[in-house]
């Protein structure tokens, strides 16, 4: 089957396959094949009865006039399963179509296989081939720039420390204009929490920290921040294949916290970076669990409104809808949660349908926005779906708990012109919870 | 480093409880108090307090007059100095006492000391470029970017990994060109590697060791500059024997981790994971951290592990003077406790610190939260005594007595108490 997409480029995939010898690549067919890749992978294979039933689960497919190219199975035919039958004689048009395919048309979002009558983990598949592209040098440059930033920063945006520390003593001061006990206590060892973000945060959203800072203060929390590498938790190697990175960054994430002795993580609003600390860092290190426990931010606010710890003065006004991230939505569960959260604090919350589990994902999530500029153009085109989802609630403003969401869901609203705000969580928060006067000084 | 006895001789060992700092009433002049310090021999306690937009330090005596536009990671001199970092019209700088350092830079931060208390070496910024103040003088070499530090116990070799060549955005070819390197004291080796991480300084002698990633993206060990031939999937940081002139590191084969030395697995154990290595002055031994089944975490001394296991995790183990024995936290199914020798105590706590033994290797101490407070447990026995804070214990010379330094309802409390009293 030809593949019928728009022709991009992408400099990373030429890189590797440049450098591309025989002898390597046979060698990296071997080490994926027959070494790493766990004995689910050829079950997998094996138990695909080709009934297609996962296509309409996925994003990628309904937003492309139900191509079946774009099919879960279809993803696999192309890229797996055609790596196990050809091995090290792929071509470099095949390489480039796998990568192309496993990196930037597939959220490894696990919908599909709510679908597959087998539970065939599809995107565990793809992810493989991702570690195969990865192996090879066959990476898309801006993802593959990311994890470089991770290598070298421990975060995935170059953060320096110098800015890092810099930002949070700004952010100290920004929250104690609101509330003039506010503090990010740096390097407070012994304390409750370790509250860990993502590099976003301190490189372009830096008041979502001081919207954190004012939240601790009001609800009385001992929390704590590292004034060392090792607050990001973010991990976009997961995503391109590069374990042993994706371990080292977990690693630092985790030691930070055991160096600060606190009791446990808590994370702000982002759902790779979960499922990265909790779980595929953790395994990857020899863990069975994370060695601490690790709360998302929409588990804390759910926490701190039920436990009375922060009350909600008022309510928002406006149609507000959600976008649900998949790593803690479908991964975690916490779509109940998520749902008292947006009714204690809205006035007027649209659910999206479907929703929960079954939610579609934002099309960045899985390192595909990462992939850079270069694929927003793909990316945007494979998310119709979404838009016409947040469109039917007739919201005027989108609430996404996660960053990759976030920016994904921004390019969506700019894109098919939805006229929506796109906001986390603690934005709305920050405007409902109740400040007692005895802390505004 | 272990404090040297004759210091330790000089304290007051006398058996009882002095206030030392009362933090209420340091607040009256000082404002919120954000952070304190401990000097080593309990004698004094530095704050910062703040109030509005001004941090001024403090000591047990009252506040100090000068006024910082910022004030932090305050900390005592083993002479008892104090020492942090400010920032003064617009510009960062290290402060002793109250005196600035002349230079300024336009940040500076993670300052560290060297063991003997001679040295500071701080990371700075200027003008974009990234580089270190040793004792307030700037290195003359800058650097794109520099991430950790080391420095020898006599504060004679300050090493730290940097990146060399600025890049462009998303200049990937560039990046696995090769970058980054080790500089020591200043003077960057000739090679690049695509990473350099996990950099140490033998405590005695200054040779420098760090982690480095190949540019064919192999990993592997990088002693004084000279990298090992051997090449590995992964490696965890280097350390430096303090007694011996050997360098070890985890290294990953096959999938499965194992403790290498100059290139060569040193152990015959495969785990699923070894890191936190650590070596007694006192004997040529090692003892590292292992997962010997997947997610059971114990410590294995020269490649035996203990046979017990624990589901969360096992912290860095700590050697006995003689290093004879070991101890370490642990952490099992939510709770933490201390395993010595292999056995672990009966008591599980809310937090446990790294275990002390007492200089005889007899005892072993440690500082545990429990539901009331915080407080020491001595061979597993817990202090009836709780505090609110402890700063690490310490044992005198002759293994009797405890010195504790602790935080009790905004009082800095000094007690020295004798193992009979601990042990209730
Ligand atoms: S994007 Fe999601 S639904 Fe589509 S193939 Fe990937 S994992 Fe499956
Ligand atoms: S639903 Fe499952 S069995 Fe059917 S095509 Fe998709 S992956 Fe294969």
């Amino acid at each position: 089957m030809t593949i019928h997409r728009n022709p991009v480029d992408d400099p990373g995939f030429e890189r590797g396959l440049q450098k591309l010898t025989p002898e390597r690549l046979s060698a990296v067919v071997h080490q994926v094949l027959d070494t790493e890749a766990a004995a689910r992978l050829k079950i997998y294979l094996a138990t695909c009865v080709h009934c297609g039933l996962c296509s309409e689960a996925c994003h990628w497919y309904l937003s492309n006039r139900k191509d079946p190219e774009y099919s879960p199975v279809g993803k696999v035919k192309e890229t797996m399963a055609k790596l196990v039958e050809l091995r090290d004689t792929v071509t470099h048009d095949d390489l480039r179509a796998m990568a192309r395919i496993a990196f930037t048309e597939c959220n490894v979002c696990r919908r599909c296989s709510m679908y597959c009558p087998f539970g065939i983990d599809i995107a565990y598949l793809l992810l493989t081939i991702r570690r195969f592209c990865h192996l090879l040098g066959i990476v898309p440059l801006y993802l593959q720039d990311t994890v470089n930033s991770h290598s070298a920063a421990y975060n995935q945006m170059w953060v320096g420390q110098n800015d890092w520390i810099d930002t949070l003593l700004w952010q100290e001061e920004e929250a104690q204009s609101e509330v003039p006990s506010a503090a990010i206590p740096l390097e407070r060892e012994g304390a409750d929490i370790m509250y860990s973000v993502i590099a976003p945060e301190p490189k372009i959203l830096a008041q979502l920290i001081g919207n954190m800072a004012q939240i601790m203060a009001v609800a009385g929390m001992s929390w704590t921040m590292p004034a060392t590498d090792g607050w990001d938790n973010s991990n976009m190697a997961m995503f391109s294949g590069d374990f042993e990175i994706m371990g080292r960054v977990e690693r630092l994430h985790w030691d930070t916290a055991l160096r600060l002795k606190v009791k446990r993580v808590v994370m702000g609003e982002c759902g790779h970076a979960f499922r990265g600390s909790a779980y595929d860092g953790p395994k990857w290190l020899g863990w069975l669990h994370p060695p601490i426990p690790m709360v998302h931010a929409v588990d804390f606010y759910h926490e701190l409104i039920t436990s009375g710890r922060i009350r909600i003065a008022k309510k928002i006004k406006g149609p507000i809808t959600l976008q649900e991230p998949c790593n803690i939505v479908r991964g975690l569960g916490l779509g109940e949660k998520l749902r008292f959260l947006m009714n204690a604090v809205c006035e007027d919350f649209r659910d999206v349908e479907p929703n929960r589990e079954h939610n579609y994902c934002c099309a960045a999530g899985g390192g595909v926005i990462n992939c850079g500029p270069i694929w927003k153009a793909e990316r945007v085109r494979g998310n119709k779906e979404k838009a016409k989802q947040l469109a039917a609630t007739g919201a005027t403003t989108v609430i996404t708990p996660c960053h990759n969401c976030h920016s994904g869901i921004e390019d969506i609203v700019g894109h098919y012109k939805l006229g929506m705000h796109v906001k986390f969580f603690s934005d709305l928060l920050l405007e409902a919870m109740e400040i007692p006067d005895e802390l505004r000084g | 480093m272990a404090i040297d006895t004759a210091v330790l001789t000089s304290w007051d060992w006398h058996p009882a409880e002095r206030t030392i700092a009362d933090l209420t009433s340091l607040a009256e002049t000082l404002g919120t108090i954000v952070e304190t310090a401990w000097s080593e021999d309990g004698e004094h306690v530095a704050v910062v307090g703040r109030q509005d937009d001004e941090y001024r330090l403090g000591r047990e005596t009252g506040a100090l007059d000068t006024v910082f536009e910022k004030l932090r990671q305050v900390r005592f001199t083993p002479d008892n100095r104090v020492f942090g970092l400010a920032k003064l019209d617009d510009a960062w700088t290290v402060v002793f006492d109250q005196e600035p350092w002349e230079e300024r830079f336009d940040f500076a931060w993670n300052p560290v000391l060297s063991a003997d208390g001679s040295t500071v070496a701080v990371q700075i910024t200027r003008d974009n470029q990234c580089s270190v103040a040793v004792n307030g003088t700037p290195w003359e070499e800058s650097f794109t970017a520099l991430r950790e530090l080391a420095i020898s116990a006599d504060g004679k070799t300050v090493a730290a990994t940097v990146q060399t060549t600025a890049l462009k955005e998303a200049d990937v070819p560039g990046f696995f060109a090769g970058t980054w390197t080790i500089a020591v004291n200043g003077t960057p080796w000739e090679a690049r590697f695509i990473n350099t991480w996990g950099v140490c300084v033998h405590p005695a002698n200054g040779s420098v060791a760090a982690e480095v990633r190949h540019l064919d993206q192999t990993y592997g060990i990088a002693e004084n500059a000279k990298a090992w031939e051997q090449r590995f999937g992964c490696v965890w940081e280097p350390l430096f024997h303090p007694a011996y002139d050997r360098v070890l590191a985890p290294v990953r084969l096959g999938g499965m981790w194992t403790l290498a030395e100059n290139g060569q697995p040193l152990w015959k154990g495969r785990y699923h994971q070894l890191w936190r290595v650590a070596a007694p002055a006192g004997n040529n031994r090692f003892a590292a951290v292992v997962a010997h089944d997947f997610g059971r975490w114990t410590v294995a001394v020269d490649d035996a592990p203990w046979p017990i296991g624990f589901s969360d995790l096992v912290l860095t183990p700590c050697f006995s003077p003689s290093g004879e024995r070991v101890a370490a936290v642990f952490r099992d199914a939510g709770t933490w406790g201390i395993v010595v020798d292999g056995k672990p105590w009966d008591h599980r706590f809310a937090m446990a610190w790294d275990p002390l033994f007492s200089p005889g290797g007899r005892e072993v101490l440690a500082r545990v939260e429990v539901e009331d407070g915080v407080t020491l447990a001595l061979d597993g026995t817990l202090w009836s005594a709780r505090f609110d804070t402890l700063a690490p214990p310490c044992f005198d010379p002759a293994g009797e007595r405890v010195l504790v330094r602790g935080m009790r309802r905004g009082h800095c409390i000094r007690q020295v108490v004798d193992l009979k009293t601990l042990r209730g």
